[in-house]
Parts: C-alpha cells; sequence; structure tokens
C-alpha cells in the first residue's frame, strides 16, 4: 500500500528528517538499557523525548502513520514512567520493533527525498511512497505487550493505580483531537479520492471499454475502489457525528463500498466487465466526483445518488445467480493477470517532482525577463564603444563578457522554462472519456489514439488549451464521425478514427486533431460566408479551399443546424480560436470532404518571452512577433499594381495584398522613392499580406510589457518592450493589421 | 509600528525554521533561539522578547519550569506554549502557573502568526 509525503518547503521537511535521523540513532541502544534499568527516569526521558520529537515532526509533515506509531510508543514510555507497567522482554521486543519500524520508515523517506524525485501535480507536490508497510502489526504487538505487563504488575504488586486502558482511547476520542485530525485529513482525503477516480475513469474504464476481459485492469479498478473505501473510513473515523460531513460521508463510504462487493464478484468469477459495467461504473464515478466537490466546496447539498446502490446490488444479485454456472478460472490465467499487472504499473509510471508556488517561479520568470533586457544591453555597449568611442579592444572585451552572461542566462532561462514545463499528457487524458460519451450517445464507434502525450508545455499554456481542446475532441466525434451507416455506405472502416497528436516543432508545439469523418465542404461554407457578409462573392472567387475552410474561425460566423455538413463546427470556434490566439498560438484547418479534418494548433513554448523581428519605419522602430511572419521579401515597386485603392503585388504566382506600415499607424506617407521595397509577409492563419517597412533591423528575444490604460486599446498593437539601449519599442499585432487592412 | 521581537524555544530546529519562516514573513524580529529551558531562561533575560514560543518537552530544562522561571521574574511575559497531542496533563499544570496562550502541533506558519498577533493585542 502506497501513500504521500506532501511538501510544503522542502527545507523544513528535510530538517525534520535529520532531525529524526539523529532521534533515531542510538535509540535502539538506549532501549535495551531500559530492559536492565526500568528505573532510571533519565533515560527514559530521554527516550520519551525522541519519540516525542519524531511524533511532533511527522504531523508537520503530514506522516499518519509515524504520528500514530510514535505517539504510541510514547505512550507506552509514559505508563513506563508512572510505573503503570513494568519492564518486560516482550514490551522491550514491541519498543525494538517500533523503532525499527521508524528507522525502515524514516530511511525509506530520505533516500527518496534524496533522489528528488517529487511528483508535482496541480501545484501540490509529493513524494509516493510505494510498498509501505503497515504500522498497524507493530501497534497492536505494543498494544498488547502493555496490557500484559499492566497485568502483571498488577497481579504481582497489587498497584493500587486504576488499570489506565481506557485512557488512550480517551485522548483519541476528544472532540478537539478529532477536529484538527479531521482537518488534517480532509484534503488528503478529497485529493487521494480525486486521483483516484481520474486513474478509473481516465484509464482503466476507457482499457476495459476496449477489452472487458482484461483482467489486469479488473484487479487494477478493485485495488482502486478498495483505496478509495480504505481513504473514507480512515476519515470517517476522525470525523466526529456531529459533524455535516458525516452522515453524506457514510453514505458515499457505502456505495463504495457495494461498488467493491460487485467488482469483488466481477473479479472472483471471471466475468466480462460488459456496457452495462461501464456504464455504471461511470455513473459512480460522476456520483463520487459529485461528492467530492460538495464536500471539497463544503455545500454539504445531498448528492444524488439516483438509487445507485440499488442498481449496485441488482447487479450483484443477477451475478451470484449466474454465479454457479461460471467456471472457476485456471492458474495460467491468473499468472497471465499478474504480468499484466506489472506492465500496467509500468505503464503508469508517474514522474516525480517537486512541489513549488507557482508564484515563485513566475517571479523567477520576471526576473529572468528583466535579465534578458540587461544582457541585450551588453551588446549595445559593445557596438558604442567601438563605433562611438573607437575602442574596439575594449568593445571585444564587452563584447565577451556579454557573451558569458548571456549563455548562463541562456541556460538559466532554460531550466526555468523547464520547470514551468508539464506534459500534454494532463490534458490529453481527459480526451479519452469525452469521446467515448460522445460515442456512447450517438451510436457512433470511435476509435481515440493518442501520440506524445509526453510532449510538454508552460504550464499556463497547458490550461488555456485545456477547453478548447476538449471542445475540438468533442466537435470531431459528435459532428466529424460519421454513423455507422454513413460510414459503410461511403466505403469507410465501421469505426471511425481521431488521431489527437503532439510533437515539437522549431520552438512551438504543435497539437494535431485528426478525423476521417465526413470533413467540411469548402462550398458550403462560401455560400455561407456570402450570405452572412463576410465575404463577396468575388474575393471568395478568388480565396483557396483552405482559406474558405479557414473562415470558420470568423465570429459568428455558424450556428448549427443552418450548414448540415459542418453542423455545430462553427459553434464557438471563433472562441476556440480567440482562447488559443490569446496565448499566442495559431490554429489553422484542412479538411477534404468525406476524407477528414485536420486541425493543427500551433503553441508557443512559454509566454514570457517571445521572438521578434525589429523592424524600422519612419524613424520608429516596430517588433513583430516571429510567429506571424512567413518571410521577408524584397519587392519590386513595378511589381506593385493598385486596384480601387488597394494594393497587390505577385509572390511565387500567388496574388497578395500589400499595405505600406506607416499607411497603417499614420505615420507617414507610402516611400516612393526607392524600386525597392522591403517587406514583411505576415499571416493570420487564412490571409496573407506583405507589409511594406523602410528597414529590416534584427531578431531578438523580447519580453512583452503590456500597455495600460489609454494605451491599451491602440489597435495594431499588442504591447511594448525595451530594447538592450533602453528604447521602448512597440509590439505589432499582425492580426489586427490584418484586420484593419480589410476594413 | 516597531519590530517585534520574538524568541524561539524548541528543541526541534525544523520547529524553529517554521516559526521562523512564518515571523519573518509578517514582520517580527526573531531575536533569539534557544533549545532548552535553561538557554530559554538565559536568553530572555537578555534580549526581553515580546513574545516567547515556547515547547513542552524539552532536554535540561522543560517548557513548564522555563515559563515558571521566566513568569516568576517577568509576570508579563508572553508566552505561547506549544503542545502536541497527549500533553493534556501538562496543558492543565501549564494553566495552572498562569498560562494562557496554546496552540497544538502541528500548526501552519499562519496559525501561529494569527496566535501571536493575538497576544500582542
Amino acid at each position: 500500500m502506497g501513500s504521500r509525503v506532501y511538501i510544503e518547503d522542502i527545507d523544513i521537511v528535510n530538517t525534520f528528517i535529520d532531525e529524526w535521523m539523529e532521534c533515531l540513532d542510538g535509540l535502539e541502544k538506549e532501549i535495551l538499557k531500559l530492559e536492565i534499568n526500568s528505573e532510571d527516569t533519565e533515560l527514559i526521558n530521554n527516550i520519551f523525548r525522541r519519540v516525542h520529537s519524531i511524533k511532533g515532526g511527522s504531523s508537520f509533515v503530514g506522516l499518519p502513520r509515524i504520528t500514530r506509531l510514535s505517539h504510541e510508543v510514547e505512550f507506552t514510555l509514559d505508563a513506563i514512567r508512572k510505573k503503570i507497567v513494568c519492564v518486560n522482554t516482550e514490551l522491550v521486543d514491541s519498543l525494538l520493533l517500533s523503532v525499527d519500524f521508524l528507522n525502515g520508515y524514516i530511511t525509506q523517506l530520505f533516500d527518496r527525498l534524496k533522489e528528488q524525485e517529487f511528483i508535482n501535480e496541480n501545484g501540490v507536490t509529493y513524494l509516493e511512497l510505494e510498498n509501505e508497510q503497515n504500522e498497524e502489526p507493530v501497534i497492536t504487538s505494543l498494544k498488547q505487550a502493555r496490557d500484559n505487563c499492566e497485568k502483571q504488575k498488577i497481579e504481582s504488586a497489587n498497584h493500587e493505580d486504576p488499570p489506565q486502558e481506557g485512557m488512550e482511547l480517551d485522548i483519541l476520542q476528544t472532540e478537539e483531537f478529532k477536529k484538527n485530525l479531521a482537518e488534517g485529513m480532509k484534503e488528503q482525503f478529497l485529493l487521494e479520492c480525486t486521483e483516484h477516480i481520474e486513474q478509473i475513469e481516465n484509464n482503466l474504464l476507457i482499457e476495459l471499454d476496449k477489452n472487458g476481459d482484461d483482467r489486469g485492469a479488473i484487479n487494477e479498478v478493485f485495488r482502486i475502489v478498495h483505496s478509495i473505501k480504505g481513504g473514507t473510513g480512515i476519515y470517517l473515523a476522525a470525523l466526529s457525528p456531529q459533524n455535516p460531513i458525516y452522515s453524506g460521508l457514510k453514505k458515499f463510504s457505502e456505495v463504495i463500498h457495494t461498488f467493491e462487493s460487485l467488482l469483488a464478484l466481477v473479479r472472483d468469477k471471471g466475468c466480462t466487465f460488459g456496457k452495462y459495467l461501464i456504464d455504471l461504473s461511470y455513473a459512480i464515478m460522476d456520483y463520487s466526483k459529485l461528492y467530492i466537490n460538495s464536500v471539497a466546496s463544503e455545500k454539504f447539498n445531498e448528492v444524488l445518488d439516483n438509487g445507485i446502490i440499488d442498481k449496485l446490488e441488482e447487479h450483484i444479485r443477477q451475478l451470484q445467480e449466474q454465479s454457479e454456472s461460471v467456471q472457476s478460472r485456471t492458474d495460467d490465467t491468473m499468472k497471465q493477470d499478474m504480468t499484466r499487472t506489472e506492465e500496467a504499473k509500468l505503464k503508469n509510471n508517474v514522474s516525480q517532482s517537486i512541489r513549488v508556488s507557482q508564484e515563485k517561479i513566475d517571479k523567477m520568470m520576471n526576473m529572468i525577463s528583466e535579465l534578458l533586457i540587461a544582457k541585450n544591453s551588453f551588446m549595445h555597449i559593445a557596438a558604442k564603444l567601438n563605433i562611438e568611442y573607437d575602442l574596439p579592444e575594449m568593445s571585444k572585451e564587452v563584447r565577451q563578457v556579454g557573451a558569458y552572461v548571456n549563455r548562463i542566462s541562456d541556460e538559466l532561462q532554460n531550466a526555468i522554462m523547464s520547470i514551468r514545463m508539464v506534459e500534454v499528457k494532463t490534458v490529453f487524458q481527459k480526451m479519452p472519456r469525452v469521446v467515448r460519451d460522445i460515442a456512447q450517445s450517438t451510436g457512433k464507434k470511435i476509435d481515440l489514439v493518442m501520440f506524445g502525450e509526453n510532449t510538454e508545455i508552460d504550464k499556463t499554456i497547458i490550461e488555456q488549451i485545456s477547453d478548447p481542446l476538449v471542445h475540438l475532441i468533442r466537435n470531431a466525434a459528435d459532428h466529424g464521425i460519421e454513423s455507422i451507416e454513413e460510414r459503410l455506405r461511403k466505403g469507410k472502416p465501421e469505426t471511425g478514427k481521431i488521431v489527437l497528436r503532439a510533437y515539437n516543432k522549431n520552438k512551438y508545439v504543435y497539437i494535431e486533431i485528426e478525423d476521417d469523418g465526413k470533413g467540411m465542404d469548402a462550398e458550403k461554407i462560401k455560400e455561407k460566408a456570402i450570405e452572412k457578409g463576410f465575404i463577396t462573392s468575388e474575393n471568395a472567387e478568388k480565396m483557396s479551399r483552405s482559406q474558405l475552410v479557414n473562415l470558420i474561425f470568423l465570429p459568428g460566423f455558424s450556428t448549427a443546424k443552418q450548414i448540415t455538413e459542418v453542423s455545430g463546427r462553427g459553434v464557438g470556434m471563433d472562441i476556440v480560436k480567440s482562447n488559443i490566439t490569446r496565448i499566442n498560438g495559431n490554429i489553422t484547418i484542412e479538411s477534404e470532404v468525406d476524407k477528414g479534418t485536420k486541425m493543427t494548433i500551433q503553441l508557443p513554448l512559454t509566454l514570457a518571452v517571445s521572438r521578434g523581428l525589429i523592424v524600422e519605419v519612419a524613424g520608429d522602430s516596430y517588433i513583430f512577433p516571429l510567429e506571424y511572419i512567413i518571410e521577408t521579401v524584397k519587392i519590386k515597386k513595378a511589381d506593385i499594381h493598385e486596384y480601387k485603392g488597394k494594393f497587390f503585388t505577385y509572390l511565387r504566382g500567388e496574388v497578395i495584398g500589400v499595405e505600406w506600415l506607416c499607411r497603417i499607424f499614420l505615420t507617414g506617407k507610402k516611400e516612393d522613392s526607392l524600386d525597392e521595397l522591403n517587406a514583411v509577409i505576415i499571416s493570420n492563419g487564412a490571409e496573407k499580406y506583405a507589409i511594406i517597412i523602410d528597414k529590416l533591423k534584427s531578431e531578438q528575444e523580447f519580453v512583452v510589457k503590456p500597455l495600460e490604460g489609454q494605451l491599451a486599446a491602440i489597435p495594431g498593437i499588442s504591447g511594448s518592450t525595451l530594447l538592450g539601449n533602453g528604447k521602448v519599442v512597440l509590439i505589432v499585432n499582425p492580426i489586427d493589421i490584418i484586420q484593419m487592412i480589410n476594413k | 509600528m516597531s519590530c517585534k521581537k520574538l524568541m524561539i524555544v524548541d528543541d526541534s530546529p525544523a520547529i524553529h525554521l517554521i516559526i521562523e519562516k512564518a515571523a519573518k514573513a509578517n514582520g517580527y524580529e526573531v531575536c533569539a533561539h534557544a533549545k532548552n529551558g535553561d538557554e530559554a531562561v538565559k536568553q530572555f533575560e537578555q534580549t526581553l522578547p515580546d513574545v516567547v514560543t515556547m515547547d513542552i518537552t524539552m532536554p535540561i530544562k522543560d517548557g513548564l519550569t522555563a515559563s515558571k522561571d521566566i513568569l516568576s521574574k517577568y509576570p508579563n511575559a508572553k508566552i505561547l506554549m506549544l503542545s502536541a497531542m497527549g500533553d493534556e496533563e501538562l496543558i492543565n499544570e501549564a494553566k495552572s502557573i498562569g498560562i494562557t496562550r496554546f496552540i497544538r502541533k502541528p500548526f501552519k506558519g499562519e496559525d501561529i502568526i494569527n496566535e501571536i498577533n493575538n497576544m500582542l493585542q
């Protein structure tokens, strides 16, 4: 059985461990001395103090096993001190056993801390302790030894003291103690349950849905449900019946218990985990989640269980009736199960991590951003020394120092960025359930295949991408994949396939959602867009298929049902798009009728630092974020044509719009004297424009400083940044720019 | 408000760390660290802290005796006693010598700061 050690402050945990090691050091010897001289108060006090320290500390770190056991030892020592019990070999043995247990446990913890393999989940850091010993037998032996000694004492010496058996129980039962304990346990209970439920819901039930005879998975579900029951039981015991949670928790515990019984039957009788069971399990998981939420939010509304217990019991009865006919399973398959469970365990190997508050990391990230600016100024000074002061030697030196600082800050930046990285798995694992639910309700058959779950991305981005991704997957399953009959009619395999893929490429993370469903009809979209007045029919004729398909991202483009082919796909697509662009991401669609649709989301690795191209227009510098730049080109003036006040040119056979940045920002007139013009080609995914600027300066990393107040609303500008020379530069927002040109 | 001085008395360095971190974050100055009751009494006289957090079970001199010694000389000393589960008898004893504030282990940094704030009001 495993448990978790939550680590709020690693310094404190380490200090505690050091302290315990010190306390345990030589404790064995002291206890042995006790056997010879049980009257030595100094000795007993010394041992008592050491154990007391461990008890106190363990309650801080959250090691209930250690707290319980050391409390028991302490209580025994106190009894020895008060001469309530006498010391005999049995008692010393069990005391030594307790010390062994403490030693083993704490050493294990110490080793694990050294490995630094912490798990970080939702901002909570913990250490997973597997194969944890159970303190219960040790405590029992201690109690027994104490009881025996007590009796001996009373019998032999006719001691006057009344037997103190109930005393330790009294302490454990006092209301205040219970309240404190319960408070501490609540969080742990909630966390554990949530994780257990997620594991069942997002992993095991999905496996079982594919293969109802996966004994390994069935065993695993049983084991986890058993853990939930255990956790609930412990929490229940810590609550006083007056507590508002108590009655609800009791009911919850009953549901889980009944579920466990059902699972035990399924497991032992070798039944298949069929559809009905899966649905029932999902219902129970949903109910459990509701219940957990109600406890977490402290709103104890009666959580409706929709007669779940009755359903469970009914199913148990059915299983019991048919059980006689089922043959018991052979050892062979049992063995197979074992290996499968092992495999499953290996598969679910969770990476370990440390828990640090996000605030701290954000602060570090901010500092790094400042460092970046400082770093850029080295290069600036070096250039200045060379050109303005004519000190090439000096300039070289400064440049060297600059390069050194540069290297360090780069590494630092990478290191800190990697701290913020989390695997996309955290979002991906929600998807099987989403797909399954839709497949279930629409009667389709859908296979979800996921790749690259270990791809890492900034935590803030993960949080932002979760909802849009669920939305896209739901769309793909609901509207993309056709019904079974339709698929068969089209000669496609009965089961639809959705591929969810994440990978790294060129400093970006890409997430692709690809289905082999009906695809989108560009013609229908075109009609619709014209009808809604988003584009004119002339424009529409010029647009490529991909441009047309990407129109669905326009706000208000579609409401479901009006175009059956893409029904629903437009709903919320503009929100998906705006969510993604907000985190500097981009989404594009490729779709072919009857072949399927592929959505590609491009995401930056991090939000804090971007790369951009510095350009100069009418004497002012601007930065174009690199992710929107397709290329930079030189365009001959003669190649720019005017048509109805708009400009365009040919770029490798493609007609693209041309605009002058100075005209957009009204900072000057377009330059006419040059024959060749510098242009930055930008794109919002659907359209491309050539933006004419005066000078292309350099590519640089920059830190976005948002503009505030009245400045925040300037169209075409998304923020500002500082250059190495201390100059403030405006960051161009290409998406805005394209919209401004279109107007 | 001038910086209030705090003395931490505990045989566990980790507890010192927990309290000190919380205290510093809340504008207290930790003027003395004592590992046992004996040191506590000596350091109290030297630094005259505004408030003391006092563990009960400590080597050489326990927290109760130390508190008694301090209170006999400085009856207005403000002592917050840190108790653990099972210390009920000791708490009663502490109450009898005039200690009124207790905090039960395990506590969080903010709990102890709240308690200290209350005591200083």
